[in-house]
């Protein structure tokens, strides 16, 4: 029984033919072409995405970063002044004294600093106040600088403030000694000491465990203005999916020659753009591309047949006779043929790109140009328009290629924003045979990560 | 032929298609439950083939491998469409017809009592009877336990032999 059913032949309808399953071949093969490399970029996105979360959650987070450096707790305003105190007087604090170099900001975290390593105690500056009216408070535009930071020091620890006569008091905090001491200070040292005449800030600054928070702090930096336009990177990362189409219809009866068919194209693209200002963006990157079409092509032409018609007349006068009659017409026949036609164009380029943000009632658009100039990388099939279609050269060829989209940019998450895009793309390639340039424009859609560093 | 089909010879393609594709449609028959969805399979298996042809290794016929692949389409399709399976005792299992009682038919008798058969005992009997695969193997491919798969087979094997008895019963008549 088995060997009679494994030998049995079954017969199917028409519709299942050899060239029926190549054709659901070709469709297979094309919906991947389109599907795996969207959904791989689509994947990679999100993974950078992932890492992107992930490393601002663990490292730039506030409340998983609660102590900070020594070095970023310092706040040292534009105008700070060095200060001239009297080398000789000593700050008592308890059983710590504070040096003689209290004579500035910068001598007082040094203090700390100092007391921090030598002495195993934590003379943290806790407080810097001040209650002169004549005093202007510098702004502090970042939200990064922190106004408070945490003495990460024990809950036993003693607070001591050094109250002077002056407007200005400094309160400091010491891991050891539970003891409190006010030691004043002249005016004119105090002044001095907290250096900026323009008034100060209320400023809390402090470290948890100065061994393991300590870090040098090299010479000039407090010298340096903080200026918060720093932390605003102007550098951004793109990555773009992009898809499009274009039908080729003819159906004019007086061609000779027609073609039905679809383009497609599949462009992904990884740019680093900078931002110039006044919402403009430019920058560059590298970028691959298929391009692909299919359909029919179809000929009709007339041609002139001729048909002969014979006939026998019988002549019926004696002797009767017969005559052979020939009748010639020309008729013209309209003659059809059909075939298939496709093509394959896989490129690579270096795109350069042009982006305009602006913004539209509440919503954020963006406008991108970019050329694409590049080559092919491989190339098959007959390149087809409306009235004709040619062999593809096999060798490499330029390309060129401009897009022009725009779209809403949507913000996802900080730094990340996603920019959905309808797009238009011209697509050409040289073809060196011909000598001429061949293009088509696709209209589509695309997909866009925009990433600020 | 087959190094003719992987580099894509559509003449190599075409002959592959000619010699075998009645034969794979009377496997599709088998555990399809009509001739559209045969033919679906059919197609669906040769471009499985065409495509995976590189990977066939020769240790076997390319018929047999053919027929593998157009097997293992025909069981996920059947696998998706999620088929409870049924289970009976081992005494059950041992009745049934014997090989020998489809000696006296057609085969196109055998193949439509094989096409009538529930779906879950068509697919087990066409593994086992006529594929010659294992009840274990076949409880791999379909998900199933290995009882579940002899009891399908079972009860296979009753019906058949019920649908032989009324032929053999029509044909004495007649």
């Amino acid at each position: 029984m088995r060997n009679k059913l494994h030998d049995l032949e079954s017969p199917f309808n028409d519709r299942v033919s050899f060239e029926a399953v190549m054709e659901k071949r070709k469709r297979k093969k094309r919906r991947a072409i389109f599907w795996i490399p969207t959904f791989a970029v689509v994947a990679g996105l999100f993974v950078v995405g992932g890492l992107g979360m992930l490393w601002v959650s663990t490292d730039q987070s506030p409340e998983k970063a609660p102590q900070m450096a020594f070095s970023k707790s310092v706040y040292k305003p534009k105008f700070a002044q060095k200060g001239t105190l009297d080398k000789t007087q000593t700050l008592t604090l308890g059983s710590a004294s504070v040096s003689p170099e209290i004579g500035s900001t910068e001598s007082a975290v040094s203090l700390a600093r100092k007391r921090a390593l030598s002495s195993r105690r934590v003379v943290t500056v806790s407080k810097i106040e001040t209650a002169s009216p004549g005093f202007e408070i510098p702004e502090i535009a970042s939200p990064e600088m922190p106004k408070s930071i945490e003495s990460g020091t024990n809950s036993s620890l003693s607070r001591f403030m050094a109250k002077a006569e002056s407007p200005v008091s400094l309160v400091v905090s010491t891991a050891e000694s539970p003891l409190v001491n006010q030691t004043n200070l002249s005016e004119a040292a105090h002044q001095d000491m907290l250096c900026d005449p323009q008034g100060l800030k209320l400023v809390e600054i402090g470290v948890s465990d100065p061994e393991k928070t300590y870090v040098e702090i090299p010479e000039g930096e407090y010298e340096r203005s903080w200026d918060p336009e720093l932390l605003k990177s102007k550098w951004y990362a793109e990555m773009s999916a992009t898809t499009g189409s274009k039908v080729v219809i003819n159906f004019n009866e007086d061609d000779r020659l027609s073609v039905l068919g679809n383009m497609y194209h599949a462009n992904y693209h990884g740019l680093i753009l900078k931002d110039v200002g006044s919402g403009f963006m430019v920058g560059g990157g590298f970028s691959y591309g298929e391009w692909i079409g299919n359909g029919e092509w179809r000929t009709r032409e007339f041609e002139e047949r001729m048909e002969i018609d014979t006939y026998d007349v019988v002549v019926m006068i004696p002797p009767v006779q017969s005559v052979r009659v020939y009748d010639t017409t020309y008729n013209q026949v309209r003659v059809e043929e059909m075939g298939k036609i496709n093509y394959r164009i896989n490129k690579i380029a270096i795109p350069i790109a042009l982006r305009y943000n602006f913004m539209l009632g509440k919503m954020a658009w963006r406008v991108g140009a970019q050329v694409n100039p590049g080559m092919t990388l491989k190339t098959s099939g007959d390149f087809f328009g409306k009235t004709e279609f040619m062999p593809i050269q096999q060798q490499r060829m330029f390309t060129l290629d401009m897009k022009l989209a725009t779209g809403p940019a949507i913000s996802v998450y900080k730094d990340w924003i996603l920019i959905l895009e309808p797009n238009m793309m011209y697509q050409t390639f040289n073809d060196q045979v011909a000598k001429k340039t061949r293009g088509k424009t696709l209209t589509g859609f695309g997909v866009s990560v925009l990433h600020r560093f | 032929m087959v190094d003719g089909c992987i580099r894509e010879d559509r003449i190599c393609q075409r002959e592959l298609w000619n010699r075998y594709s009645k034969k794979i449609m009377s496997l599709c028959l088998r555990y399809c439950n009509s001739q559209e969805e045969a033919e679906d399979a059919l197609m669906e298996a040769y471009v499985k083939i065409y495509d995976n042809l590189a990977k066939f290794r020769f240790q076997s016929s390319l018929e047999t491998w053919m027929r593998r692949v157009a097997v293992n389409l025909c069981i996920n399709k059947i696998r998706a469409r999620k088929h409870i399976w049924s289970s009976i005792t081992e005494d059950e299992y041992r009745l049934g017809y014997t090989d020998d009682a489809f000696d006296n038919l057609q085969v196109d008798q055998i193949m439509k009592m094989v096409e009538a058969l529930p779906v879950g005992y068509r697919t087990v009997f066409n593994l086992y009877a006529i594929e010659g695969y294992s009840h274990k193997d076949i409880a791999d491919m379909l998900g199933i336990d290995e009882g579940t798969s002899r009891s399908q087979f079972s009860k296979a094997r009753k019906v058949l032999q019920q649908s032989i008895d009324k032929a053999e019963g029509g044909s004495l008549a007649s």
